[in-house]
């Protein structure tokens, strides 16, 4: 028979009080020791099994693309079909979650809903693919406003991707604040104006991010955030329940907004009591009620407010966030001393601003203008698309003038642009079945200016290479003979190359070239190489010949001069010159094998497949480890001859859709599997 | 001595007599091909360690084809390889047309080794044509002293109006290809015709390349043009009769094996 912790720690309860009437004090600890010992057991066990390790693929703008990272963090299961609480800074842009149970099992889950400004979001489990229907585990949300300082405390998660994991500690504050009312800012928000994380000193590391702060009772308090100092941070209980009933309910986060900047009142007004307006959004509730910068605000629908320091501020954030928007606030204040009474009704709170998303046709990152940032940028309303950044090389960067960080474009051909969906639609319109970049005139501002230029907006921004002309070759390979080498060969004060290799089927094996032979002269000419960057000269000096030339080599073999005629010939496919083929949802390039990948030893002679010559650096194919330099043999069971058995390969593949595609590569003398996980969306 | 006298100056006659007849040529053949010379027009963007760096660029072509095929000298399009093997892009290709017009157009092949670029101007209508110089294969070759007349363009502040050279061929190398080295024309830009007294079209002005540097300013003659052209995609029109009277003027296809200079000879 199991025995519960919990029990176990309860009968202990009297043994205490009698070994302390014997007075036996090391027994008194002992046991003590023993009581906490089952209580932590028994917060572990009721907690730990709901643990998951919360691996994410997220995408972030940069650079004018979408960079794809791979993050892990922790999180909690809370209801018995698999949703799970953690943090927005771990899933909230979360194009892929893996969730790792307490049990090992691996279950894909989905975001339902994020709330940047308490920093929470909420996963739901797909359970459509468990081997078994056991139920899941799940852990209970306490109440955080009961948490004091001193309580024993448990942190709970993955640090640094490890499985889950347990540290002990004690809160250290309860209402715990940045120093001097710091900002913590999250995707345009300031965190800090609502939350006030319960601190404590059980060890968190990154990865622990969004796992449970627990109480002796197995009770979730807090969400694990921050470290601050030696101290970590957990968002509190009580705020991600009510995070939890909205998401779950309304798929977000429903707050008020009053327009309204409050801050604690001012050293010189120790008279009074209150909390100062600093500044009033124009056309804002507040605005429209009459209120100024300057007032004081004294009572919020009839309970007195007061904030003399930064850290009373998000209580009163949380009573105009917490009032069902569209309510009714009466505000009740001082104006210069005089009594005033204000009338608001709320509106609806949106984003500070917007998340970036991917053109990648301009090769931007662009932002539509929620309220606020159109506020902040001057904007007259929220038309128009807000470059986030900027792709090097991209039609935006390559357009002249140049498109760049903060401009809005407001108009392309005669059409206005009201966001980046709109924009989207547009471009998707104007390339039609255009494969190649098509030119349309921009209107965007800059600074109050309103500047036009013309962006060649396409798939490929990329001027195409120019052919190379095709040169003679001579199929050897050599070094340079240095001086010291030339001593050492008893060529002292000579210049040239000694050939280090001759490749097979070549007319310069034909015509008897052969490694070790030291060459002087061609056609009379001295082959003007004796340093290391020389190296060229030779190659050099046969492509000024034409290919079908015939070239006499004045050589020394075995210490003998000797003179050999040889053909050239014309020079294999430069590696440049071979087409590659891009793949934007794989996220990258590949090419045929060349002649120089066999002199590079990638392959040899008579290998197949297709090289890839350029990994788009945190794409898709970079998350799943393919690196430049790879040759892929085979995707899924297709064999690789060619560009166009790719091609066609992943033309199937793109029809077909599957969640993994396992490509069969071969990196130096080694061959290994890869999964790559595109996203199809 | 009368004779001496009468010697000298017979000769003195017959140099003046010559001099006037190459000026006289020389106007000729820029009357007919000065069209075929034009103002290329480039921006290249340059990698460096801090950025990236514009730098704008003009420099003359020498149109070899109706459909506006352009040969130039690669290096003068900036497209030569940095210290670190970097070749610099070329963002913005135009054509500057004796009338003014701006015409777009696209690098379609590089020899580096030869100091060789195409340029094509882009999506011509099938009507238009351009005025070119005839390009045959094996074309017309000079002997060592002979004269070339070198058409080229003045620059913007001369309103780009065609200008005239006539010098003198310096040198016949002949290994490892045939090209001539000549006098008087170190300034000048490159990239433009030369042609022989005749009016033949016999090569264009371009920078030896030697040991992966730019060197000398030669003449590369139009067998090699030719042959790099063929690698385009549409290759360039040949001309039949202008090719069979190049090879009335050139019967003997053998190469001499050595280098001649006018110093040599001197």
């Amino acid at each position: 028979m199991k025995v519960s912790p919990l029990l176990v720690s309860l009968s202990l309860i009297p043994l205490i009080l009698t070994n302390r009437a014997f007075g036996d004090e090391a027994s008194l600890t002992e046991l003590l020791n023993l009581t906490i010992k089952a209580q932590i057991e028994a917060a572990i066990a009721a907690v730990y099994p709901a643990l998951v390790r919360v691996e994410v693929v997220r995408e972030e703008g940069s650079g004018g693309r979408m960079r794809k990272t791979r993050v892990t963090g922790s999180g909690t299961i809370f209801t018995e079909d698999g949703y799970v609480l953690t943090n927005h800074h771990v899933a909230g842009k979360a194009t892929r979650i893996i969730c790792r149970l307490s049990s090992r099992e691996e279950l894909e889950a989905e975001l339902i809903g994020t709330d940047i400004l308490s920093d929470l979001a909420i996963l739901k489990l797909d359970l459509s693919n468990r081997k078994d229907n056991t139920p899941l585990p799940t852990a209970k949300l306490g109440d955080s406003g009961k948490v004091s300082v001193g309580d024993t405390v448990l942190a709970m998660g993955s640090p640094a991707g490890l499985s889950q994991s347990v540290t002990l500690g004690i809160v250290a504050n309860a209402e715990m604040m940045l120093p001097g009312g710091g900002a913590f800012r999250l995707d345009g928000e300031n965190v800090g104006q609502l939350v006030r994380w319960i601190g404590h000193d059980a060890i968190i590391f990154g990865g622990n991010s969004g796992g449970p702060l627990v109480n002796l009772e197995g009770e979730i308090i807090g969400v694990n955030e921050v470290g601050i100092g030696s101290l970590g941070g957990a968002i509190p209980s009580n705020l991600a329940k009510h995070v939890t009933h909205e998401i779950l309910n309304y798929g977000e986060v429903r707050r008020s907004w009053l327009g309204v900047l409050s801050q604690p009142l001012l050293k010189k007004m120790s008279d009074k009591r209150g909390i100062l307006v600093g500044s009033v959004v124009k056309d804002s509730p507040a605005d429209r009620a009459g209120l100024q910068p300057g007032d004081i605000i004294t009572n919020f629908n009839g309970s007195p407010v007061e904030a003399r320091s930064q850290d009373e501020i998000p209580p009163f954030n949380a009573m105009i966030f917490d009032v069902p928007v569209g309510g009714q606030v009466t505000l009740e204040g001082l104006r210069k001393g005089e009594a005033m009474v204000w009338k608001l009704t709320t509106e609806a709170r949106e984003a500070t601003i917007d998340q970036p998303k991917e053109l990648k046709n301009w090769g931007i990152t662009a932002r539509d203008f929620t309220r606020m940032s159109a506020i902040e940028n001057k904007r007259p309303d929220k038309a128009g698309v807000q470059v986030h950044s900027v792709l090097s090389g991209g039609p935006a960067k390559e357009a002249r003038p140049e498109i760049g960080r903060g401009d809005v474009i407001v108009m392309i051909g005669s059409e206005p642009v009201a966001n980046t969906a709109a924009l989207k639609k547009q471009t998707a319109l104007l390339l039609g079945d255009n494969a190649d970049p098509q030119p349309v005139l921009v209107h965007f501002e800059r600074r109050g200016q309103r500047l036009m230029t013309v962006v060649k907006v396409g798939p490929d921004g990329e001027n195409a290479k120019p052919k190379q002309s095709r040169k003679a070759w001579l199929g050897v390979e050599t070094q340079v003979l240095s001086p010291d080498l030339a001593s050492a060969l008893d060529l002292k004060g000579k210049r040239g190359v000694r050939i280090t290799q001759v490749h097979g089927d070549t007319r310069a094996a034909e015509a008897g070239l052969q490694v070790g032979d030291v060459v002087l002269k061609l056609d009379g000419m001295v082959v003007n190489a004796r340093r290391p960057e020389d190296g060229d000269v030779f190659d050099g000096l046969i492509r000024q010949y034409d290919a079908d030339s015939e070239v006499e080599f004045d050589i020394v073999r075995n210490g003998k001069r000797e003179t050999i005629t040889a053909a050239l010939e014309q020079q294999p496919v430069s590696t440049s010159e071979l087409e590659e083929y891009e793949d934007k949802d794989f996220e990258f390039t590949v090419r045929e094998l060349s002649f120089k990948d066999q002199l590079a030893q990638r392959v040899e002679k008579g290998d197949q497949g297709v090289l890839v010559s350029q990994v788009e650096s945190s794409g898709w194919a970079a998350l799943a480890g393919l690196s430049a330099g790879d040759v892929i043999k085979r995707i899924e069971d297709k064999n690789i001859v060619s560009l166009e058995a790719f091609r066609q390969a992943i033309d199937e593949i793109k029809q077909a859709k599957p969640r993994q595609v396992v490509l069969f590569v071969q990196r130096g003398v080694h061959t290994r599997f890869k999964e790559i996980e595109p996203n199809w969306e | 001595m009368r004779r001496v006298i009468l010697a000298i100056a017979a000769s003195l006659l017959g140099a003046i007599t010559a001099h006037a007849d190459i000026q006289a040529d020389a106007r000729k053949i820029q009357d007919a091909n000065q069209d075929a010379v034009v103002y290329l027009s480039a921006v290249i963007e340059i990698e460096r360690r801090g950025g990236t760096r514009e730098a704008s660029l003009e420099t003359l072509g020498t149109i070899i084809s109706e459909r506006g095929l352009i040969v130039t000298a690669n290096s003068n399009l900036g497209q030569t390889p940095d210290s670190d093997g970097n070749m610099p892009k070329l963002q913005d290709l135009k054509v500057l047309m004796p009338d003014g017009d701006e015409l777009p157009a696209t690098l379609v092949l590089q020899d580096v080794d030869l100091d060789l670029a195409f340029v094509q101007i882009d999506n011509t209508a099938d009507e238009v044509t351009f005025k070119h110089v005839t390009l045959v294969e094996q074309g017309p070759k000079f002997e060592l002293f002979d004269h070339f007349v070198m058409i080229g363009r003045q620059e913007e502040d001369l309103e780009r109006l065609s200008s005239l050279h006539v010098g003198r061929v310096t040198a016949v190398v002949k290994r490892p290809r045939l090209v001539y080295g000549v006098s008087g024309t170190s300034e000048a830009p490159h990239g433009n015709p030369a042609f022989n007294a005749a009016g033949d079209f016999v090569g264009v002005f371009v920078r030896k390349i030697h040991q992966g540097k730019l060197g000398s300013l030669i003449i590369l003659p139009t067998k090699a043009i030719h042959k790099a052209a063929q690698q385009i995609a549409a290759p360039v029109e040949e001309k039949e009769d202008a090719q069979e009277e190049a090879d009335k003027n050139d019967p003997d296809e053998a190469i001499p094996s050595e280098t001649e200079t006018p110093e040599a000879k001197l």
